[in-house]
């Protein structure tokens, strides 16, 4: 099956052409729409939206093959590419969901609906992908071996709380935090969805700051694109968050480049951490 | 077991614990190491220090500097037993 290092190595060029060519249409979708195609013209823009859905789903699949050659849920690195397959799967799901109701049903999607199942839980694995990775580059030994370190990441968590709450609340929310509704669902993912971005963000400096001076070797760059893709998926859920209070959000807009960032970096970094087991695999 | 056949297994386990199989087949391509990971028997061929050194290298290979910090945790209890002419020169 495909979890052997020699099966691994066998579909990784399937997997790269695969990922460049999903990416590659989305890119173009996104920038025929952003210069050719009305902004009420939500047709391409769903199709955009649906295109979104494959890089990061045939990634996700692959990366579960690929953890294992890094040790699966026995190894930190294996646990962090295991969360990514498992976000980045979930995300994609959620993103299908969208699509259908774009689509198939032909009507905007309702909000809660499944697909806000499939993102909320994509992105909570994202952050635990993050976590792992800061774990397995050393982020708790160096704030031992440094205290000051301590201080450094305590002053930035509560920064980055402050700066999502200012702005996701204030910015892009109008100050309206929803849980005034008597929905209780979308209530709950009123206040879901900006504290798993603060959770994000703490995630990304911590790892940022405390260990990005040391990362070196194969694996930073595997390392530097998840902090890249989490970066980006933080902006695009901030700026989403702002055009739907607007009501003025539709497939395809501007922000959804980060969006595009987001999962081809997080998609990437599976193929990287592929492409480092290959390689390093000892010839028979 | 050695002290030194011993710190190479404690920075085995800990390579382990972050990158999984491939720390045992990483170490397994330093030359001077014979290595039965599943016995964990460990032997050192040559200078120790220098196969402890090469081991390191491996792994610093792979993560960078946050490798080698990362080892020197792993056996710092063993290299201050060590007289310091004895210590491998990345685990000081």
């Amino acid at each position: 099956m495909m979890g052997t290092p020699k099966n691994t190595k066998k579909h990784l060029p399937i997997l790269k052409f695969t990922l460049l060519v999903s990416s590659f249409v989305s890119l173009v979708l996104w920038l025929y729409l952003r210069t050719s195609i009305p902004a009420s013209d939500s047709s391409i823009g769903n199709y955009f939206a649906l295109s979104l859905s494959i890089t990061p789903f045939i990634a996700g699949c692959f990366g579960f093959a690929i953890a294992k050659g890094w040790g699966g849920a026995k190894s930190l690195l294996g646990k962090a590419i295991l969360s990514l397959s498992i976000g980045l799967v979930l995300w994609s799901l959620g993103n299908f969901v969208w699509s259908y109701y774009n689509l198939v049903q032909h009507v905007a999607a309702p909000y809660p609906s499944f697909a806000d199942v499939g993102y909320g839980l994509g992105v909570l694995f994202w952050i635990l992908s993050t976590i792992y990775l800061g774990r397995a580059l050393g982020v708790p030994m160096m704030l031992r071996k440094r205290p000051a370190l301590k201080l450094v990441a305590v002053g930035f968590a509560t920064v980055s709380v402050a700066v999502s709450y200012y702005l996701f609340i204030v910015i892009a929310r109008g100050g309206n935090l929803g849980l005034q509704s008597d929905d209780m669902l979308k209530a709950f993912f009123d206040l879901y969805y900006p504290l798993t971005d603060v959770c994000a963000l703490i995630a990304i400096t911590m790892v940022a700051i405390v260990s990005a001076r040391y990362i070196g070797g194969l694996l930073r760059k595997p390392a530097l694109a998840i902090l890249l893709g989490m970066t980006a998926s933080y902006i695009y859920d901030l700026t989403f968050s702002y055009y739907t209070t607007k009501e003025t959000y539709v497939n395809g807009q501007f922000t959804d480049i980060f969006l595009l960032i987001a999962t081809v970096a997080l998609s990437v970094a599976i193929v990287m951490f592929g492409n480092r087991a290959v390689n390093l695999k000892p010839e028979d | 077991m050695t002290v030194f056949a011993q710190m190479v297994e404690k920075i085995i386990a800990q390579q382990e614990v972050i990158i999984g199989p491939i720390a045992v087949e990483q170490a397994q391509q330093v030359k001077s190491l014979k290595i039965d990971w599943e016995k964990r028997e460990i032997e050192i061929v040559g200078d120790p220090q220098r196969a402890l050194d090469a081991l390191v290298e491996r792994y610093k290979l792979l993560f960078g500097q946050i490798a080698v910090e990362t080892c020197k945790e792993a056996v710092s209890k063993l290299v201050l037993g060590l007289p310091s002419n004895q210590q491998p020169k990345s685990l000081q």
